[in-house]
């Protein structure tokens, strides 16, 4: 096998990717050229450096935050509501303080959410507006043979 | 005293023959209606849309009888067929002999809804294929542009002609008859898939479900939206599978009697589910989804919208906005928007004939 | 590896059925790989460990439609890729991110050397200059390529399971790993070139 040729394939043997005949003719090439076994041995330690990485630890209180959200919810995902504790001091203060950071922070919340308007048509857009066209077609006093258009310009434009 | 009582008088009548000739004009766009789905047509149409900022045409060749009906199209680039069989949508791609077949929304035709939300009236007459037509607009009650012009066939009231406007008053799609033969023989095979064509049955809708059917079914609470524009009411929910792309969402179809809005919900984080699958985690085939949406190429044209045409949104782009700001995307096809939001839990698409800012109402308000 | 496999599905098939205590020790056994994996794509800490927070919840309320209680670490993984993708899409974070827009002061994750080095010719003193290499590396990387090579190198997944976890072929990910091999050995050229032999 041919030098160039090898190279191109090397990646692949490195990751264990090759199989059969294949496999033994780059094995048959590399024993014999130093220059594709010094890359060769390069890609390998790519491999060695990546593998040297070692996982990071989540933080210590992430499982406290979701036990908290599995006691709270059942096991399909319903709004996760916020029960005051009305009848006890700590639930007035608690109250009380919400009012005034109210009133001194403004609403509180995620930031508004910007509108941006977008010039590619993603999968999940186009579904939906393609099943929007099928609802279109049904309702009354439409123009079923723009709506079969507008499938075909669709799907050429997805 | 006289003159007062014949004042109120010529009021009356002419409030009376107003409200005549109000019956009458959706009185003959209810008969086009019926003539849609009873009578046997064959005809040859031009039909055009204006979407996404351009004009596409094509000639159709009409075939219609006992509700179904086939248009043989004919484009600038290709042919195609599409074929409504009363259950499904089928489209026909010839060059590959493949047969698209979608199940077809059942009609839910609610007269007083859209004659509580639009008014029609005689605009004259003018003839269509050589026919004598009788033109009605029907425009929004609340003061708004024409939405739909129809030329009706003075004999068998079919819509010969019709033009449709979105909700600011642009024409987006017109289709005129040149050709048509009321009661010509139409083959009984006619609006079946062709001998040894590949049959694809992606998924599709799935039959029309209260809110809370379509929970269970689609195996989380569905939201519906708080706030929709005043005219909609909900007509129901649907279970939404594209198979193409392994996508599962949740819809619910409102209506005002003439024009569509959809809300589309899924679970954020899911991803699009895959259809059929007990854990319902799905991917994308192969690489396509590899480079996001980044990696897509920009054909001439573009797709959307032009950037600029809502002050309040950014160019483009890939769609990113400063970090911490959440971002919602809008489609303006023209025909209709489409806008994506991220709520709390769930992703919620809406699409409709509205304007972006309602859009936008109707996606925050679900909770 | 089959031993410690079956000991995943035990708890897996537990915790399915409602048992807090194996979700518990599923938590564990799972939580540094998919902070870590998360990480890898988001490249902030606090985000991540919202989302791996959230995966971990998702996974507990919709155990219950996991077929295959074999699949968990790749069914685990494809929950916290799709809240990746959706923290993507609505523009919290961004996929693709060139490593020089990234501050590189210490706030670019750089986790710490493995105590037992791996064994082989491929073994090599590590240090925190290179760490920090391969990751800025990793972040100039596609974000398919870079997510198969975290689950494969840094989490020790097999091809199966981030098949599993992506929706594609193994041959797939096959591919990914080599391309991502490829553009990694000439960036990190200055710590894997050199005069040895390995023959």
């Amino acid at each position: 096998m041919i030098c160039h040729k090898v190279r191109r394939k090397l990646a692949e043997y490195a990751v264990g990717g090759l199989r059969g005949r294949t496999r033994a003719r780059i094995e048959e090439h590399v024993r014999d050229c130093a220059a594709c076994r010094a890359e060769l041995a390069a890609l390998e330690r790519t491999g060695g450096l990546l593998d040297s990485v070692s996982v990071e630890e989540a933080p210590a209180e992430t499982w406290a935050a979701v036990q908290r959200e599995m006691r709270g919810t059942e096991r399909v995902p319903v709004a996760r509501r916020v029960r005051w504790a009305w009848g006890t001091a700590a639930g007035a203060v608690a109250l009380a303080a919400l009012v005034v950071g109210a009133f001194v922070l403004g609403p509180m919340g995620p930031a508004e959410p910007q509108l941006v308007v977008a010039t590619e048509v993603d999968e999940e857009m186009q579904a939906t507006i393609e099943g929007h066209l099928s609802a279109v077609w049904a309702a009354p006093l439409s123009d079923e043979a723009a709506v079969g258009l507008r499938l075909a310009v669709l799907e050429d434009d997805g | 005293m006289r003159g007062r009582a014949l004042l109120a008088a010529a009021v009356f009548a002419l409030a009376a023959g107003a409200a005549l000739a109000q019956a009458t004009a959706w009185d003959a766009v209810w008969r086009s209606e019926a003539a849609t789905a009873g009578t046997s047509v064959v005809g040859r149409a031009h039909t055009m849309v204006v979407e996404d900022g351009r004009e596409r045409s094509a000639t159709a060749l009409v075939h219609a009888a006992g509700g179904k009906v086939r248009f043989d199209y004919e484009g600038p680039r290709r042919r195609w067929s599409v074929i409504d069989d009363g259950r499904n949508l089928i489209r026909l791609n010839p060059p590959a002999r493949t047969a698209l077949v979608l199940p077809r929304p059942s009609l839910v035709l609610d007269r007083a809804l859209a004659e509580r939300n639009y008014v029609a009236r005689d605009a004259g007459e003018a003839p269509v294929a050589g026919r004598p037509t009788r033109l009605v607009e029907i425009a929004p009650r609340r003061k708004g542009p024409v939405a739909r012009r129809l030329w009706l066939d003075r004999e068998t009231s079919f819509a010969l002609k019709r033009e449709h406007y979105n909700a600011q008053g642009r024409l987006t799609s017109a289709t005129e008859y040149e050709e048509v033969d009321f009661g010509a023989p139409v083959p009984a095979d006619t609006f079946s898939v062709p001998e040894g064509w590949t049959k694809v049955e992606p998924g599709g809708q799935g039959p029309r479900l209260t809110v809370h059917e379509l929970s269970a079914r689609i195996g989380f609470p569905v939201r519906p939206p708080r706030y929709v524009p005043g005219e909609y009411v909900l007509l129901g929910g649907y279970v939404q599978e594209w198979g193409r792309w392994d996508i599962r969402m949740a819809e619910l179809r409102y209506t005002d009697g003439l024009r569509v809005l959809s809300v589309y919900e899924r679970p954020k984080g899911e991803g699009p589910p895959r259809p059929g699958m007990a854990h319902g985690r799905g991917g994308r085939h192969g690489d396509r989804a590899g480079r996001g949406r980044e990696g897509r190429r920009d054909r001439g044209g573009g797709r959307g919208a032009r950037s600029g045409r809502h002050p309040r949104g950014r160019g483009g782009g890939s769609g990113f906005g400063p970090p911490g700001a959440e971002v919602m995307t809008l489609v303006d096809r023209g025909t209709e928007k489409a806008l994506r939001y991220f709520g709390a839990g769930l992703v919620v698409v809406v699409v409709g004939d509205v304007t972006a800012d309602e859009l936008v109402r109707v996606a925050k308000s679900v909770e | 590896m089959g031993e410690e496999r079956s000991e995943v599905q035990e708890l897996a098939a537990r915790a399915r059925s409602g048992e807090t205590e194996a979700f518990e020790a599923l938590y564990r056994s799972h939580q540094a790989g998919i902070y870590t994996f998360i990480l890898s794509q988001v490249r902030e800490r606090e985000l991540a460990a919202d989302l791996t927070q959230e995966t971990f919840v998702r996974a507990w309320q919709s155990l219950p439609r996991l077929r295959k209680a074999g699949a968990f670490r790749g069914w685990l993984h494809r929950i916290a890729a799709n809240l990746v993708r959706d923290e993507v899409k609505s523009g919290r974070a961004r996929l693709e991110v060139a490593a020089s827009v990234l501050a590189t002061d210490g706030e670019t994750p750089a986790p710490e050397p493995r105590a037992d080095a791996a064994e082989g010719p491929e073994a090599m003193l590590v240090s925190q200059e290179m760490k920090g290499a391969v990751w800025d590396a990793l972040a100039e990387l596609p974000a398919q390529q870079r997510a198969a090579v975290v689950m494969h190198h840094v989490e020790g997944m097999s091809m199966a399971e981030i098949a599993e976890a992506t929706g594609v072929r193994p041959g797939t990910v096959m591919s990914r790993l080599a391309r991502a091999r490829e553009a990694l050995r000439k960036s990190l050229s200055r710590y894997v070139e050199g005069t040895d032999d390995l023959s």
